[in-house]
């Protein structure tokens, strides 16, 4: 089993102060590509409000200032929030050390040194292609950053775990509709799933990496003993977050 | 008329960096619109509109250069000297060497690049030292007919390093040459080499611009070799989308081409 993303739109801020600026961006945007929906911002206040209140945004075009702050300002301000988009940063050669200079080390940030729109549009395809894809290629990205080499077939169950557990609006029952669905799917047992979840967990939870621990903290696993269940279930909540 | 505590006066500095804002601002705008009309107009416009757009796309690209070279000139007339690093010569120089097949394919001038010793360090800003390099290579593709030839040479010379860049051009303007030399660099703001002597000036460095002996000009940049000196890596690189972006070295070499062969 197989999933794509429902909404395939990549959900992407246009910032400046300039409506000439937004206008011509978000036109030859719309005109190139359906995959990629644009809101446009001329605040910066607003900007760091809607995304501070998580409204799925997911790459940030700044173009230079905007109406309430420079652009100084409003990267410093961005780089605390705790969930931080991608970043494309539209500027001339000239000032590109006085922008790096302000971003913050820990997100990503593409640069475009030139200000063509197709430059743009490449990049923004390309942050794209970091944020769609599959499920299972965004779970694939995930469990990597959790310190599990891939491919893994414990991992394997696990995404299929939670596709079979998408298809249901409830809950299913763990071992007898979700792991049985996933050991024929794989042609195995469910007590390999069954032990294969489980050490995949135990892994986990002796690793310790940072990307796993920042996961159960925002996702209220933290300080709880985690099992199959509340994992697939967690997971399940994400992949409806990411629209699919 | 007397002015209370919190009036102050009107500063009379030149506001530098929100003109250079706006300015860029503006041209990158005007390129984008430029950009938009051309993707629309490929294949309904006609000849001559599609002949006009090509010429506003390279009258921007030197709109834009202009003003980046009168920044360029302000900011090292005006602004304090950075404080001083290390760097590799030789890494600018490659930068340089990159673009070879493209200079011959465009300009049909051929580049050779020697570089003595494997790396160079020296001590200054990175960042001037690619603005010099990059205005001397400039000049010299300027000066330089299709099929002529440029050497940007790197060696040491008894307890200096010396960097040259020998071109077969039109040579510095004299008598026999002046309209010659005025028609090849017609179009530019001439800020290049007073861009070089300042760079020079602020790193310690020398620089004396001489006619080649087989015609031509040749620049020379004398750099004092600094014990122990140690690189402290290349001028910043910067990511995009996962890939080293190329380096302003080389970008700007690029859009000189590319504005060199608009001109032809």
């Amino acid at each position: 089993m197989s999933s794509e993303r429902k909404n395939t739109g990549l959900r992407v801020a246009l910032a400046s102060y300039d409506v000439h600026q937004l206008r011509v961006w978000h036109q030859y945007i719309a005109e190139q590509s359906a995959e990629i929906l644009c809101s446009e911002y001329r605040s910066g206040e607003e900007l760091l409000q809607s995304l501070k209140q998580g409204r799925n945004t997911e790459v940030v075009v700044l173009g230079g200032p905007l109406e309430d702050m420079d652009s100084r300002e409003f990267l410093e301000r961005m780089s605390r929030l705790q969930q931080k988009p991608l970043l494309l940063l539209q500027d001339n050669a000239r000032r590109e050390r006085t922008a790096v200079s302000s971003l913050s080390p820990d997100g990503p940030c593409y640069l475009i040194r030139q200000s063509s729109l197709k430059e743009l549009l490449a990049s923004l395809l390309t942050a794209a292609g970091q944020e769609s894809g599959t499920l299972e290629q965004r779970f694939g990205r995930m469990y990597q950053e959790w310190g599990i080499i891939q491919p893994d077939s414990n991992c394997d169950y696990l995404t299929e775990a939670v596709l079979i557990a998408s298809q249901s609006k409830g809950k299913l029952a763990i071992r007898k509709e979700i792991l049985q669905g996933v050991a024929e799917h794989h042609n195995v047992t469910v007590a390999a799933v069954d032990s294969g979840l489980r050490r995949l967990i135990d892994a986990l939870e002796t690793r310790q990496m940072p990307a796993w621990k920042a996961f159960k903290g925002k996702t209220h696993l933290a300080g709880q003993k985690v099992t199959a269940g509340k994992l697939i279930y967690t997971l399940r909540a994400i992949s409806q977050e990411y629209g699919y | 008329m007397r002015q209370t505590p919190q009036e102050q006066p009107e500063s009379m500095e030149f506001p530098r960096r929100e003109f250079e804002s706006v300015c860029f601002h503006a041209i990158g705008l005007v390129d984008q619109n430029r950009e938009y009309l051309q993707m629309h107009l490929r294949e309904s416009g006609d000849a001559p509109t599609r002949q006009a757009l090509a010429d506003m796309e390279l009258q921007t690209v030197r709109l834009e250069r202009t003003l980046s070279e009168m920044m360029d000139l302000m900011a090292l007339e005006e602004d304090p000297v950075p404080s001083r690093r290390g760097f590799d010569l030789c890494s600018v120089l490659r930068q340089a060497a990159s673009l070879r097949e493209e200079m011959a394919r465009q300009a049909k001038v051929h580049l050779t690049v020697s570089c003595e010793p494997d790396t160079c360090p020296v001590l200054g800003s990175p960042e001037e030292a690619e603005l010099m390099v990059f205005h001397l290579l400039s000049n010299a593709l300027r000066a330089s007919a299709p099929g002529g030839k440029i050497v940007l040479r790197l060696c040491r010379a008894e307890d200096a390093w010396q960097l040259t860049v020998t071109d077969h051009g039109c040579g510095l303007p004299g008598p026999a040459n002046w309209q010659e030399n005025r028609r090849r660099f017609l179009g530019g703001a001439g800020a290049g080499l007073k861009i070089c002597r300042a760079v020079c000036r602020r790193a310690g460095w020398g620089f004396a611009l001489e006619a080649g002996s087989g015609g031509g000009a040749e620049a020379v940049v004398t750099l004092p070799v600094e014990p122990e000196t140690a690189a402290s890596g290349d001028t910043i690189a910067l990511h995009a989308a996962g890939e080293v972006l190329p380096s302003r070295l080389r970008w700007q070499l690029e859009r000189e081409l590319h504005l060199l062969a608009g001109n032809a």
